[in-house]
């Protein structure tokens, strides 16, 4: 998980398969409340992301994330 | 299956109340409750380990000068620090207040209001937090007058010197908690449970629902704010002595395989979960994971606190059939809060039973009659009966019970039912009367079995959590350009749970896409939900009673025909709404229970479109 680029496109992936849409066109700058997915479904998504990169992301840190880029900061402080 | 011996320790609606059952199981050094924790590592607590931490907490919350009979706000999102706090102000006979902790993603605005709300109508001095989620609390000491002190679980911890209190005297009528059934709401009730009720229903759920034996052990990462989750895995084990594995709620949505794993793992044989869990667990374990599973162990696989889906529950049985999982393991029941927790239960031996029933005369009729072979099928699944003590009634409009396979609604009697809401004197007398508690839940006795099919009362359940309608319309009609007053929200049936739909009245000449993500917006920031459907009509189409008021149930179920829809769609004639209504004509209550995969796939594309 270098870039947000990669981070998108692991979250598109995620998206896919979780709410069965890609969200074709976010950027970094793409805040995540934004999407239309529910808390569940962004919970699992999540979920998804760790399990690809093998991170554990605490919820305390999550609650903090706003856009796609926030994540990706917090990944790669993971 | 087992025998129940419990060491010679009787449990039954007489007593020991739950800190005392605790207090009897000192001995036992080798079984106990274990925790997974948030960040994964685990923490065991023998049931020797939990008496002595539920007394020196006793003590510590007794040093800090509450009292038995004081409220105390639990937001304590560790479920280890949730069980042995909420013991230890149970010992001292402190009411516990359990609140839900910030959801991710929420808007904190809208968390901060709804806890003062909590807070305040529950009286609580001192609010128990944890180190993490304190800082974002603080502003609730100004908004809230009754609001003291707000303290973190880690002054609980150390361990205290001299002897340790014994459990105060506790009496039946004396309060054990208050349960809050819904936090978005704008006048929060808190449902008061006392000893007294608690006992009959625990009796109810150990001894007759469950048969609990002495090889049973509970798996459990139902959220412990929740009635389910808090009496269902935590005073009832507790109280009987049965070893059981926590994991955190937010661990199991964003890992669904972790649940039936841990169960492998623990040799569990009881759990319990929402319909929308099964379908989310069913979706995301492959079936290689399946494969690696033992699940032959267990006995009750509980499925409540959401109406239940027969496709959902009998998926997630062919799903996990390979790992050894026996159909009869599934155990739906129907229960609510303010009946302490559970009404009924299925009998332990039995399969899921589903009942097909002739959608065009139970539309028209009211009567559930039997399905013909071409006709369209409604399919409700079996609740079970009530606990010995107990009695349930289905009254029509007239209040006389009606006839086998009529539907009216549901009234609860007995023991377990509490005594009503904490000061809410109006909304109390509403529910609980004379005959019972009125649920506000509609439903038919088939063959002495209780089948649930819908909801009198507008309450939304999504994921598991109460929401009220005005709630959700509140938000919607701040916005300009929605006329006031005119917004309906309720929920439909989906593939897998249920889905949020708002329905408005707007003005001429408004955006209409505009509209529609505003409105989206607003109420994903209040409450952190997503619409599936936001469905702008012109004025005066919301169906409405001779003296103005809104017909929820009529416009869900004109909604659902497709009649107001259509109209918003000719109305404002763009092609995504008729994307929208092809979807919903499809998910009417009748194609319901013809859902597949493939239905499911085609709406969500839909959706995108």
């Amino acid at each position: 998980m270098k870039t947000d680029q990669d981070l998108i496109e692991l979250f598109q992936e995620a998206a896919a398969e979780i709410v069965g849409r890609t969200f074709e066109g976010i950027t970094p700058n793409t805040e995540i409340g934004e999407l239309g997915i529910d808390s569940v479904d962004l919970l699992e998504i999540f979920g998804f992301v760790e399990d690809e990169l093998h991170i554990k992301l605490a919820d305390a840190d999550l609650a903090e994330v706003t856009t796609l880029h926030d994540l990706g900061e917090l990944i790669r402080r993971s | 299956m087992g025998e129940r011996k419990n060491f010679g320790l009787v449990r039954d609606a007489k007593g020991p109340t739950v800190p005392h059952a605790v207090a009897e199981y000192e001995f036992r050094e080798d079984e106990g409750f274990k925790f997974v924790r948030m960040d994964d590592t685990e923490a065991f607590y023998s049931f020797k380990d939990l008496v002595r931490e539920m007394k020196n907490r006793a003590k510590h919350l007794t040093n800090m000068g509450l009292k038995k009979g004081d409220h105390v706000a639990f937001i304590i999102p560790e479920p280890e620090d949730f069980v042995l706090t909420f013991l230890g102000a149970m010992a001292a006979g402190i009411v516990p207040v359990p609140m839900y902790p910030p959801l991710s993603f929420g808007k904190l605005d809208a968390y901060i209001d709804a806890s003062a709300r909590i807070i305040e109508a529950s009286k609580s001095r001192v609010l128990l937090t944890d180190n993490r989620v304190q800082n974002i609390l603080w502003s609730l000491i100004d908004k809230v007058d009754c609001l003291k002190r707000i303290e973190t679980v880690d002054s609980l911890k150390k361990p205290l010197d001299g002897p340790l209190p014994e459990v105060v005297d506790l009496a039946h009528d004396d309060l054990a908690f208050l349960q809050f059934t819904s936090g978005s709401t704008s006048h929060p009730k808190g449902v008061v449970v006392t000893h007294g009720s608690l006992l009959a229903n625990l009796d109810g759920i150990m001894n007759v629902g469950l048969k609990i034996d002495d090889d049973d052990r509970a798996v459990s990462w139902l959220p412990l704010y929740h009635d389910m989750g808090l009496i269902g895995f935590m005073l009832a084990p507790a109280w009987y002595g049965v070893p059981t594995t926590y994991l955190p709620p937010t661990t199991f949505v964003k890992h669904p395989t972790r649940w039936m794993e841990t169960i492998s793992n623990e040799k569990g044989t009881i759990s319990f979960a929402p319909n929308f869990a099964y379908a989310l667990a069913t979706r995301r374990t492959k079936p290689e994971k399946v494969a690696a599973l033992d699940l032959r162990q267990l006995k009750a696989l509980g499925c409540g606190a959401e109406p239940n889906h027969p496709d959902t529950l009998n998926a997630f049985v062919e799903h996990f059939a390979p790992a050894g999982l026996r159909p009869e393991a599934l155990l739906p029941c129907y229960g609510m809060a303010e009946a302490t927790l559970a009404i009924t239960f299925i009998d332990l031996a039995e399969p899921l039973k589903v009942d097909r029933v002739d959608a065009d005369q139970y539309q028209a009729t009211k009567v559930a009659s039997a399905a013909t072979d071409d006709g369209n099928v409604l399919e409700f699944v079996s609740c079970g009966r009530p606990f010995p003590g107990h009695e349930v009634l289905v009254l029509g409009e007239d209040g006389q019970p009606v006839a086998e396979r009529h539907v009216g609604e549901i009234v609860f009697r007995g023991p377990s039912v509490t005594p009503g809401y904490y000061e809410v004197p109006d909304k109390t007398a509403e529910s609980f009367r004379a005959e019972g508690l009125f649920t506000g839940d509609l439903g038919y006795f088939a063959d002495g079995e209780l089948y649930v099919t819908g909801r009198k009362k507008d309450v939304i359940i999504l994921n598991g959590r109460n929401y009220d309608p005005q709630s959700i319309e509140w938000l919607a009609q701040e916005i300009d350009g929605i006329r006031k007053g005119n917004v309906v929200a309720f929920s439909v049936p989906s593939a897998r749970t249920e889905e949020l739909v708002v329905v408005a009245e707007i003005r001429a000449g408004s955006d209409v896409d505009a509209l529609k993500k505003e409105v989206a917006r607003a109420i994903r920031d209040g409450l952190g939900l997503a619409p599936s459907d936001v469905a702008l009509v012109a004025a005066g189409q919301l169906p409405k009673t001779s003296s103005g008021k809104l017909q929820r149930a009529k416009t869900r179920e004109q909604y659902m025909s497709g009649e107001l829809g259509k109209e918003g769609e000719r109305t404002h004639g763009a092609q995504a709404d008729k994307v929208t209504l092809a979807k919903h004509v499809a998910k009417s209550a009748v194609s319901r229970v013809k859902h597949n995969v493939k239905s499911a796939v085609f709406s969500r594309l839909a959706r995108d479109e």
